[in-house]
């Protein structure tokens, strides 16, 4: 919004009927004036994360790198994170037979996450992960235990599991 | 590896002018994006099957103890069983002559998880099942008369187990007379 700036006198001319007035008018004989205009931009918020494509995993590995997920682009306002999440039942499903699963889960370093970390996992059953920093790699691995694996039936699974990639400003983060 | 992109892009906006330019896909804390990923895999059925070893008939019995077949190990799909056949003339001919002969059954019995099961011949007959380590007992059955009329000599026949991995009889609908065995 332009401020207006009217710089009027007792002197008008009046010879003639168009008269031709600026927001903000300097001239030569006018005392000294100032004029301020503010400019602003606002640059919107965004983002792209990149997630891991689908993945088939080999009988009987017991860990299976999944993939990394990391922020490919991003313009952040300060205090907000890209937040991702992973839903889903964690069990694969035998294709004859829906009764029969193949449980797994699906877990990243903490050490990657947390300050401090012991290189323990954590499980993106019970965690998400805010992210704010571009390029920065978060590699997954899907866990099956073997003592699955030999109680399985022989066949096709598969499970359908969803990112939710949410921009937030996490609560101990704001104002 | 290809990866899936979730892209949230939205253009500059500068406001500078009067005219703003805003956002295709305006991000704002209540905006959330999703992707899919399916994760699978596959386990090959797999089974192994124990067959008896070769046996020697005593001369003169009536009934001898065959062994056992047993799925010793299994990993099925659902709805699939292994299946035994025993293929053969299910006689026994003189090395010397073989148009001397002595005929004999093969009888499966005793499923030796306590089921009380008719017991069937493999003439006529197959095993299967989808439970591992399950088994059933097999004996040799040769008739008197058999013995009475077979000259001196040594007696030998070849049986073949067959094993193959098929849908369960139960689970389809019934075909033309067909005299199997339940296990």
């Amino acid at each position: 919004m332009k401020k207006l700036i009217s710089a009027l006198s007792a002197l008008m001319l009046m010879t003639s009927p168009l008269s031709a007035y600026a927001d903000t008018a300097i001239t030569d004989s006018s005392a000294e004036k100032k004029g301020e205009t503010q400019i602003t931009m606002e640059v919107a918020p965004a983002y792209t994360v990149v997630i891991p494509a689908d993945i088939k995993i080999e009988e009987g590995a017991t860990n299976t790198y999944f993939g990394d997920y990391y922020l490919e682009k991003g313009v952040l306002e300060p205090g907000y994170y890209v937040n991702v999440a992973i839903d889903g039942y964690f069990e694969m499903e035998h294709s004859l037979d829906d009764s029969e699963i193949l449980p797994y889960d699906i877990v990243s370093s903490d050490s990657l996450v947390v300050e401090n970390g012991e290189n323990g996992y954590f499980s993106y059953k019970d965690y998400s992960v805010n992210i704010r920093r571009i390029d920065n790699h978060m590699p997954m691995y899907i866990l099956i235990d073997e003592a699955d694996w030999e109680n399985s039936a022989a066949g096709s699974y598969s499970d359908t599991v969803t990112f939710y990639i949410t921009y937030q400003q996490p609560k101990d983060q704001s104002n | 590896m290809m990866k899936k992109i979730l892209a949230v892009l939205s253009a500059l906006a500068l406001m500078a002018a009067p005219m703003t330019a805003f956002a295709a896909n305006p991000i704002t804390e209540s905006t959330e994006q999703t992707g899919d990923v399916t994760i699978s895999t596959e386990i090959a059925p797999a089974y192994i099957v124990t067959i008896p070893a070769d046996t020697k008939v005593k001369f003169g019995d009536n009934v001898t103890e065959f062994g056992k077949i047993e799925l010793t190990e299994a990993r099925l799909e659902p709805g699939k069983v292994v299946a035994v056949d025993v293929y053969g003339d299910f006689v026994m001919k003189n090395s010397a002559d073989e148009s001397k002969t002595i005929l004999y059954d093969v009888i499966g019995y005793d499923d030796m998880d306590g089921t009380d099961i008719p017991e069937y011949s493999f003439i006529d007959s197959s095993y299967f099942t989808d439970v591992k380590g399950h088994s059933v007992r097999l004996r040799i059955e040769i008739d008197d008369e058999e013995w009475h009329k077979a000259p001196a000599g040594s007696y030998s026949d070849v049986l073949t187990f067959l094993v193959s991995y098929i849908t369960d009889p139960d689970t389809e609908p019934p075909e033309e007379e067909n005299n199997t065995s339940e296990n």
